[in-house]
């Protein structure tokens, strides 16, 4: 089975299983982060010692289990885990289970291995959530242009102008102009930097925001673990579904 | 110059600025109690990484800042912002210069014990455990569940079994009695930590680059922290060596953590296994040494000078 993982509400997510399925006969099911909160049976173990010390089993409500015999590799959109659904318990209560459930759903993924595109990380299950600074200044010491960066710059600040260029697996697969229509190109030595950008931050798959920069063309202004999927169409499905071929193939 | 970020009577980084005193090193204290009366503001250009904090009466060029040893309690929780609504100015400006600082650590080339994505390690302790294993450690038998009769079989099958946060929140380790198996039903709502009881003594390890303090534990309880308070006996605490390979292990865990100093929790069992339970990126380490006498601060304070020990 694909495993596509996503926050509720996300629209890309069914897109992206609609896509995996006209690409191959395998099962997908998409699965949100109210269903692995609220209607799940987890059974997650760590094992006394060993490289691969973790396993886990998860029993939907509709009966799928999650599992390394059942789940091929894994389109991973999830950014937390949060007990926001629990109406009833005090503010502190939430709070606390957050954090629980944040720190289960890292593990589990982390026991997943390398059949997860995009692996987790302490600060974000999809990929390590960076702030504006450490997104420009990572990029800037791998040689990419990036805008000058000020503290008092709101995070995650969009400019519509943006393009935005989507990276699997090290390689440039798509780029999109939203504002002004079409695919722009990326020159050689920017492609090859952001694939360098997106190992750096342990991205398999990574959308970098780049602005226009008035004296040095396109600069980095700040990347997403959860790329808008959709925007890349066919060209960035079927670098998804090659890069999930590829984790089966090399039998992560 | 080194900076020290935090309470400043709060007893870690009092003994770290004390040692730095005593080695006539300059510091500069950023004291999250005078937040109203500070500011910190960076750029990122052209001319690389570049900014200013105010620190109460004091203005320092963060450019200039060689090291950095922080231990920043929530902002939220400051006293001098209780009761005050989200969107009072107090706290909208103290929650600024905290982000403001915060990322200034991630970015800055300074020698920062600890950035903040290592440290992170420890919001999820199966997490921690998994790469704790990969360093060639064993680790507690866990099961983290929200199913009761898988509980029960696990119990079972390990006789003894203690429960303890996921995350890092900070959680007294308790034993699975009659008491919490008649309410196991509950973990049905969140799931929950189970580890298999693991008999030995406890070592609690200190490692500050490449040095190393261990420091033994004698007490029956379960969760020996809080011994004296809940059993009455308190810990005792001694200095202690471990083997050149155990300590060579410890340090290239909290490299491979990336991590400068680390308190890591050890088990030798009665047949000689060494079982790491977790490693905690910000140790409130005074207790171990004003047990002991070993200079653990003197190690940080060394450290963050760039100084062999």
């Amino acid at each position: 089975m694909w495993l596509v993982l996503a926050q509720d509400h996300d629209a890309d997510a069914p897109w992206i299983a609609s896509g995996l399925r006209d690409r191959d006969d395998r099962p997908v099911a998409v699965v949100t982060g109210s269903t692995l909160v609220h209607d799940c049976r987890w059974e997650h173990r760590v094992s006394p010692r060993g490289a691969t010390a973790a396993s886990s089993r998860l029993v939907l409500g509709d009966g799928t289990v999650l599992d390394a015999t059942t789940v091929d590799a894994v389109v991973n959109r999830l950014g937390w885990l949060g007990a926001e659904g629990f109406a009833g318990a005090s503010a502190r209560d939430r709070e606390y289970a957050t954090g629980e459930l944040f720190a289960l759903g890292l593990s589990w993924l982390e026991s997943l291995g390398g059949r997860v595109v995009n692996r987790p990380a302490p600060t974000g299950l999809s990929g390590g959530w960076r702030r504006t600074a450490e997104w420009r200044s990572l990029a800037r010491s791998l040689g990419l242009p990036t805008l000058p960066y000020d503290s008092d710059e709101p995070e995650a600040m969009a400019d519509p102008g943006d393009d935005l260029v989507l990276v699997v697996d090290g390689q440039v697969v798509a780029a999109v102009a939203p504002a002004r229509g079409g695919a722009p190109a990326v020159e050689p030595r920017v492609a090859e930097g952001l694939g360098a950008l997106a190992g750096a931050a342990g991205a398999d798959m990574l959308e970098v925001r780049l602005a226009a920069s008035p004296d040095a063309g396109p600069a980095v202004r700040w990347a997403s673990f959860q790329p808008n999927q959709r925007l890349y169409g066919d060209a960035g499905l079927d670098a998804l579904h090659k890069a999930l071929v590829a984790r089966v193939e090399v039998g992560l | 110059m080194i900076l020290l970020a935090g309470i400043p009577s709060e007893g870690a980084l009092a003994r770290v600025g004390e040692e730095l005193d005593s080695l006539g090193l300059p510091v500069v204290w950023f004291d999250q109690r005078r937040a109203a009366a500070s500011a910190c503001g960076f750029r990122v250009d052209g001319d690389g990484l570049h900014g200013t904090l105010q620190a109460g009466d004091r203005s320092v060029r963060l450019e200039e800042v060689a090291a950095v040893y922080w231990r920043l309690m929530d902002d939220r929780l400051l006293p001098e912002l209780k009761g005050l609504p989200a969107d009072d100015p107090a706290r909208v400006h103290c929650r600024h210069l905290h982000d403001a600082f915060v990322a200034w650590t991630n970015v800055t080339p300074a020698r920062v014990v600890n950035r903040a994505g290592p440290m992170a390690t420890n919001s999820s302790k199966p997490y921690q455990a998994q790469l704790i294993a990969r360093a060639g450690f064993d680790v507690p038998e866990t099961l983290v569940t929200n199913d009761p009769d898988l509980v029960r079989e696990f119990v079972a099958r390990h006789g003894r079994a203690v429960y303890k946060s996921i995350s890092g929140v900070r959680s007294i380790v308790e034993e699975v009695g009659a008491e919490a198996l008649a309410r196991l039903d509950d973990i049905r709502w969140c799931p929950v930590q189970f580890q298999a009881y693991v008999e030995g003594v406890d070592v609690r390890v200190h490692v500050v680059g490449e040095r190393v303090f261990a420091t033994r534990v004698a007490s029956d309880a379960a969760d020996y922290r809080y011994a004296g308070v809940r059993d009455g006996v308190p810990a005792r605490l001694e200095a202690t060596r471990l083997s050149e390979e155990i300590e060579a292990r410890c340090v290239d865990l909290t490299a491979r953590l990336g991590l400068r100093f680390g308190g890591i929790d050890l088990r030798i069992t009665p047949d000689e296994r060494v079982v790491c339970f977790e490693v905690n990126p910000c140790p409130a380490y005074t207790y171990y040494e004003g047990n002991t006498g070993q200079p653990i601060a003197r190690a940080v304070a060394h450290h963050l000078a760039g100084m062999a020990a």
